[in-house]
């Protein structure tokens, strides 16, 4: 199965998974910290909310729910 | 700047769910040179999106029959501005159209409640969103609540996957949601219903979520009749809102938050057309009506269009009933304290934003409706809770790189050209 890193950990993927989807399997909640400090995850899971917002391969503010996992691929999420 | 690879077409298509194919594949038969954008990674758009990247058979057949009449259909790009008549400008690319047709589709109504920020709060269209994008749901406790008829389908799909549910609890009351089944039997819809014979009588009418507790996530949610119980999701909206944004950036006319459209779904601007959600919340059905309309309409036919008119007035219709039946009671308006967080962009809360007296001094005194998302979550919430109409829309309609804007200004559309 191919593998992504999710804040350092190797975390197995199914094809056609996306980066908010894998990052939720991983047990992680907080993907972006929020203006005045809080935590936050996705809502809409169709790209509208901008809450799912993480670094992906050194890109920052990608929506996660928007991408699909790749082989390989460095995620880096706030929680 | 950089000077892009601009594409020329007859139909400019932007949204690849039922509405937008149907009208892609309609143009394309009537030998016009289609393009379709859509932001998603797969066509399909919300209600048949694809699972771990697969579209839906009935998609991808359409998708194929696209390929072969020369149909672009490209995926994963945005369009961010029309600056001029026949030009868009997408994320990757600049396109020169004839016609437009926006097929922009819906989104859920999020209203605030305490704790409706925590992470594990989602809609209930989102959470099955994340589930068909490979987010792995067995044994989770989740709750299902908000209302409209979404929340049905979406309680029975998480079940089948496995997840405990909880509810769905519906705002509305018994007498309502008795006549929301009598619509969706008397529609011809029966099958339906015995699809959802075993999530059906686990409907809880009149009750709603009061607060969603937990620190840094979600741990338990406290209903409306008092009762608290621990989950890990959320699922919970109240409804869906049209995506009107290109609509009301190009100045097309508005009833309410929907577009204007004739029979021939044309806006009040020239040689744009609009479909499905955006001109009425009606469902799949009336989108690929609508879709098949315009497709052929803009594509310059306006033979035989009779049956699919009729169909799209008995399904507005449909929306229209529905619409009245999941009214959103004024308890569920009143659950904000004021320190819930209403724009989760710029982190407004509740309290700040009841001392304005209009939308506009709202967003100048605490920048509400001014982050990433452009108000699509807290505008349609502010509507409801204060009344306030929409606001402006400005171009970019959404965040793009510096790059793009003007990324287009030399490639002004010669239409004689096309």
């Amino acid at each position: 199965m191919p593998k992504l890193l999710i804040n350092g950990q190797p975390c197995e993927f199914k094809e056609g998974t996306t980066v908010a989807a894998a990052i939720l399997n991983a047990g992680i909640t907080h993907f972006r910290t929020s203006a005045a400090g809080q935590p936050r995850g996705p809502i809409c899971g169709m790209g509208i909310c901008y809450e799912c917002r993480v670094t992906i391969d050194e890109v920052p503010h990608l929506r996660a729910c928007m991408f699909l996992c790749a082989d390989g691929m460095i995620v880096k999420a706030d929680g | 700047m950089s000077v892009d690879q601009q594409t020329k077409c007859d139909v400019l298509v932007v949204g690849a769910g039922h509405a937008g194919l149907a009208a892609a594949l309609a143009a394309a038969k009537q030998g016009a040179r289609v393009t379709v954008v859509d932001d998603n990674p797969a066509p399909g758009g919300q209600i048949s999106r694809a699972k771990l990247g697969k579209p839906e058979r009935s998609i991808q057949d359409v998708a194929n029959q696209l390929v072969n009449f020369g149909v672009e259909i490209r995926l994963g790009d945005t369009v961010v501005d029309l600056p001029a008549q026949g030009q868009a400008i997408t994320a990757k690319s600049c396109i020169v159209y004839r016609s437009l047709i926006l097929a922009t589709g819906s989104r859920e109504l999020f209203l605030p409640f305490p704790g409706c920020s925590l992470p594990g709060v989602m809609g209930a269209g989102g959470l099955q969103a994340l589930v068909k994008s490979g987010l792995e749901i067995a044994k989770k406790q989740i709750v299902v609540a908000g209302s409209g008829p979404l929340l049905l389908p979406v309680a029975h799909f998480l079940a089948q996957c496995g997840a405990q549910v909880h509810g769905p609890y519906e705002q509305i009351g018994y007498k309502r949601l008795s006549r929301f089944a009598l619509t969706v039997a008397l529609k011809g819809q029966v099958g339906e219903l015995i699809k959802y014979s075993r999530t059906f009588p686990k409907y809880k009418p009149k009750t709603w979520v009061a607060q969603a507790r937990g620190t840094t996530k979600l741990h338990s949610v406290e209903l409306s009749n008092g009762k608290v119980i621990d989950c890990d999701y959320l699922a919970s909206s109240y409804g869906l809102v049209p995506n009107n944004e290109l609509a009301r950036l190009l100045g097309c006319e508005l009833r309410g938050a929907f577009v204007q459209v004739d029979e021939f779904q044309r806006t009040s601007v020239a040689n744009v057309f609009c479909v499905g959600e955006p001109t009425g919340i009606g469902g799949y059905e009336k989108g690929r009506a609508e879709g098949a309309i315009a497709g052929k309409v803009a594509a310059g036919s306006k033979a035989d269009l009779r049956p699919l008119v009729k169909s799209v007035t008995s399904h507005q219709l449909f929306a229209t009933g529905m619409e009245r039946t999941f009214e959103i009671r004024a308890e569920v308006l009143a659950l904000a304290q004021d320190d819930t967080i209403v724009c989760r962009c710029e982190d407004v809360t509740y309290g700040r934003l009841k001392q304005q007296p209009t939308l506009r001094d709202a967003k100048l005194q605490t920048r509400c409706g001014m982050g990433p998302c452009q108000g699509r979550v807290c505008g349609p919430a502010m509507q409801m809770c204060f009344g306030w109409p929409l606001d402006t829309v400005r171009p970019p309609i959404v965040p793009v790189a510096l790059s793009r804007l003007g990324a287009c200004a030399s490639q002004q559309p010669d239409v004689t050209e096309i």
